[in-house]
């Protein structure tokens, strides 16, 4: 036995102190009389009075120095059991999906039954007052029980754990372990396949419980909405992971009620896709495969949210009519756009010559020529190439300039950011100094062919697309797990005003978290499956689908088990318990209680 | 004391009732102040129902036609020793039962006094017994009752001065270890007649339950913790009965009287009562 708290023995200074009280104190008010020794002595008490005396040995004081001792015990934590054997088991489990796994047949146990099996024989077998710390691995390890707590208490966390993550580096799971495990203690990793002996901890035994599985998943799937009929469109694409053929059905749902049903064969790892016409306003779809045979439930179902209509509003107000004709020929092409007035329009296209006024929600694209002067026209360069275009932007994105001639090209003197320049012309830039978002074309569409290129369409496909991203709301709505899901929620910079409230996301109906008011709201990295929401208070701000889409994860073809012992045994050392409800302290507890309790009746009785 | 009203009303409401058979010696050689049965004539009077037919003076009835009965001069013991317990313990259970002792002293002296005798009251203090006579009966007032030495010690050292022949009167509590008996048997030595008049307290008469005390012996200055329930005051009064019935027996024994006072009931309501009940007192 040892003390975790040694401190507490200070409380035996109590123990004298009590005597003192006892020796000093009067407890019985003085009463004088005559013929004292018509008392009888049958009720006669030992008590000591201020006068010092011999201490008599009362049952209040027994029961008093009982309880101080007692008391003492407790608060020093008194630790029964073999210290020198405890032991620090640091476990890592795989938090991969495929650890979801589980075996055709209703007795059969999932992978991650048989890890958690696997280690409760471990920590079973562990000596006496031995500690657990449990890791679940993922991009970001979680401490799922400890560190260092017993095994009563981690396996009641254990309970709560469903594998779900999809495939990531298991390298800072292990780096965490290996920090607290230190010199003494095991590591132990618990997984369905057993990694590369070369990349693994020298201290860590590997122990894999997993074995071959056919499987059959949704390795993807796509909603699509065409706005102009009012109708969606569905792609669903079904991969079997095993090296035989397999049957499956598909059956997607809207509120209960059957949108579609598919069967159909695989051939060995073969795959099989389709589109299906949904009528709008569904709202949600949730789409399964069933297939006989199929090990992981995981990647049987994913949830698609119908996506929205984004209209962007275009206004053309540029002064040369062939190159108005030009855009206006690409904007009747493109979907969700619409035409409006300047003022109330999302994306203005100008003349280059006069520079928009600041305005954060306006979108501007300045056409040349940038100076009407007849010398400057005059002198205005055609160029054919070559062509520097920063291929990072996404307005460029697509666009070749293949044999295209950048007619009318004249001195830009605005403070802009190239994209597209030719030698020291610049011919496509992004405005700086304005908090317009503007892009300045430092061309002559009539002195062009730019817009009889295929790089036309894409340009202004690409301008528009750029500004409906940026409009708030949700741009998409349908995300793989571990995607990391932007939105605008209001156009401009900075934040909202510190007395609005943040908003609320929801997952799956419960609140997950609270998201700060700013302009962009990003969600990085969701690691659940689901439908989420996001509310400003009571109203919906949108509402998106993340799903299990991990083909990695989804094959299960190569799951072997087996176990690696380490290739260095950590020294065992000894373990701290500070387990302050040991049953020694809880013992002690209650024979304060009761002696606390005796006390009180014997005062009670002589009261 | 001579001031004090309940004295001086009870001096002139009683007389002292002595014993029909002195224990021993000779009686008569003191003339009582009431009528009695000496055969020294004192006066005649009317005869009223009542009057022992044996006094009737018929010669006189002869003479005048009325019935009268003569009167003779009560016979008392010439001297009366009241000894009164001067200790601690007599001032136990507040000021009643000093008081009550002082008074008994006064007022048994008065009547002794005025039946001719020669009253002597022994202060029993600690050292050398006081004696004090009827003119010094005032100096009861500041009687401090400081003694710590007992009646019983007193006795033992032979530092009470006890005559031959008289009447003694003995006032204490008696609540100090001593042996009935031996103190019975000392006192009524060489005694004409012996009162033991034990004056306790209200509180040590009907002690009530206090719960946990520390007692403090006034006297022997022990000390002692007690639980004051129920069955303490019950043992204790059981204790104290079994010593007032060893005093009686004991006075029976020796012919001699016993009475036990509790002080709270006053001076006129003991004298009426209970001294009188014990033939102590009667009324004059």
């Amino acid at each position: 036995m040892y003390f975790a708290n040694p401190w507490g023995l200070l409380a035996l200074l109590s123990v004298p102190t009590i005597i003192a009280i006892h020796l000093y104190h009067r407890r019985f008010p003085q009463l004088v009389v005559a013929g004292l020794h018509l008392w009888t002595a049958e009720t006669q008490q030992h008590l000591a009075g201020r006068r010092r005396e011999r201490l008599p040995l009362s049952a209040s004081l027994i029961f008093e120095i009982l309880a101080a001792l007692l008391l003492s015990f407790a608060l020093a934590e008194p630790q029964i059991g073999g210290m020198s054997n405890a032991v620090h088991l640091v476990a890592i489990l795989d938090n991969s999906a495929s650890m979801a796994g589980r075996p055709e047949g209703n007795d059969a146990t999932s992978f991650r039954d048989a890890a958690v099996a696997e280690l409760e024989r471990r920590a079973e077998s562990l000596p006496r007052g031995s500690v657990v710390t449990l890791i679940l691995s993922g991009n970001r390890p979680v401490m799922l029980a400890g560190p260092a707590v017993a095994w009563s208490d981690a396996k009641t966390r254990l309970s709560d754990w469903q594998p779900h993550a999809p495939r990531h580096s298991f390298e800072a799971a292990w780096d965490l372990g290996l920090q607290l495990v230190e010199e003494s203690g095991e590591l132990l990793f618990l997984t369905d396949h057993l990694p590369e002996e070369k990349d693994t901890p020298d201290q860590m035994e590997c122990v894999s419980v997993g074995r071959r599985l056919d499987n059959v998943a949704i390795s993807a799937a796509r909603w699509a909405f065409d706005s102009g009929a009012g109708r969606g469109s569905v792609f669903v694409r079904v991969q079997n992971y095993s090296r035989d053929a397999m049957n499956f059905e598909v059956e997607a749902r809207a509120e209960q009620k059957v949108i579609f049903r598919r069967t159909g064969a695989l051939s060995g790892q073969g795959a099989s896709a389709f589109d299906v016409d949904v009528a709008g306003g569904l709202r949600e779809l949730i789409i399964e495969v069933a297939a006989k045979g199929d090990g992981l439930p995981t990647d049987n179902r994913v949830e698609l949210v119908e996506p929205q209509v984004r209209t962007v509003t275009v206004a053309i107000d540029v002064p040369q009519a062939d190159a108005a004709r030009a855009i206006l020929r690409v904007i009747d092409a493109l979907p969700d756009v619409e035409l409006g007035g300047v003022e109330s329009a999302n994306l203005v296209f100008a003349g280059a010559g006069i520079l928009p006024e600041s305005n954060p929600r306006r979108w501007w694209a300045g056409f040349g020529p940038l100076s009407h002067d007849e010398a400057v026209i005059e002198a205005a360069k055609d160029i054919a190439g070559p062509y520097l275009l920063d291929k990072r932007h996404p307005l460029v994105e697509g666009v070749i300039l293949g044999g295209v001639v950048w007619g009318g090209v004249q001195p830009l003197v605005y403070d802009t950011t190239p994209l597209i320049s030719s030698g020291n012309m610049i011919l496509l830039s992004r405005l700086n100094g304005t908090r317009t978002v503007g892009y300045v074309f430092n061309i002559d569409l009539s002195r062009s062919n730019l817009p009889e290129s295929p790089d036309w369409p894409i340009l202004l496909a690409n301008l528009v697309d750029l500004r409906r991203e940026s409009l708030p709301g949700l741009s998409r709505w349908n995300y793989r797990l571990g995607e990391d899901v932007r939105f605008r929620l209001f156009e401009g910079e900075g934040e909202a005003s510190a007395a609005a409230s943040p908003l609320t996301l929801l997952h799956d109906g419960k609140a997950n978290k609270m998201i700060a008011r700013t302009s962009l709201i990003e969600l990085p990295s969701l690691e659940d499956a689901g439908i989420y929401e996001v509310k400003d208070e009571a109203a919906s701000v949108g509402r998106f689908a993340v799903n299990f889409f991990d083909a990695e994860e989804s094959d299960l073809r190569n799951l072997v088990p087996g176990r690696r012992e380490p290739k260095a045994r950590t020294t065992t050392g000894s373990i701290a318990l500070d387990n302050p409800y040991s049953w020694a302290t809880l013992l002690a507890l209650l024979l304060i209680v009761a002696a606390v309790f005796s006390d009180w009746f014997v005062l009670k009785r002589g009261a | 004391m001579l001031d004090d009203p309940e004295v001086q009303r009870a001096a002139d409401t009683y007389q002292l009732g002595l014993p029909r058979a002195p224990m021993a010696g000779r009686s008569g050689e003191l003339l009582g102040r009431g009528t009695g049965s000496s055969l020294e004539f004192q006066e005649y009077r009317e005869y009223v129902a009542g009057d022992d037919i044996r006094h009737l003076d018929w010669g006189a009835y002869a003479r005048s036609d009325t019935l009268m009965v003569r009167l003779f001069r009560e016979e008392i013991s010439p001297r009366t020793e009241i000894l009164l317990d001067a200790s601690r313990s007599m001032t136990s259970g507040g000021e009643m039962k000093p008081r009550l002792a002082r008074q008994l002293a006064a007022v048994f002296a008065m009547l002794s006094g005025r039946l001719g005798g020669r009253p002597l009251i022994v202060l029993l203090e600690d050292g050398a017994a006081v004696p004090l006579g009827l003119d010094a009966i005032d100096q009861l007032s500041h009687l401090p009752f400081s003694g710590r030495t007992t009646l019983a010690e007193l006795l033992n050292d032979h530092r009470v001065p006890l005559k031959r022949q008289a009447v003694r009167i003995v006032i204490s509590d008696f609540l100090f270890p001593h042996d009935p008996a031996a103190i019975v048997r000392r006192l009524a030595a060489d005694a004409s007649s012996l009162w033991l008049i034990q004056v306790l307290s209200g509180w040590e008469a009907a002690p009530t339950p206090l719960g946990g005390r520390r007692l403090v012996d006034i006297e022997m200055a022990g000390e002692t913790d007690l639980v004051l329930d129920r069955r303490a005051v019950e043992s204790y009064l059981q204790r104290l009965s079994d010593l007032q019935q060893e005093l009686l027996r004991n006075c029976r024994r020796a012919h001699a009287q016993f009475v036990s006072l509790v002080a709270d009931r006053g001076l006129a309501a003991l004298c009426r009562d209970d001294l009188c009940a014990s033939g102590l007192l009667r009324i004059a």
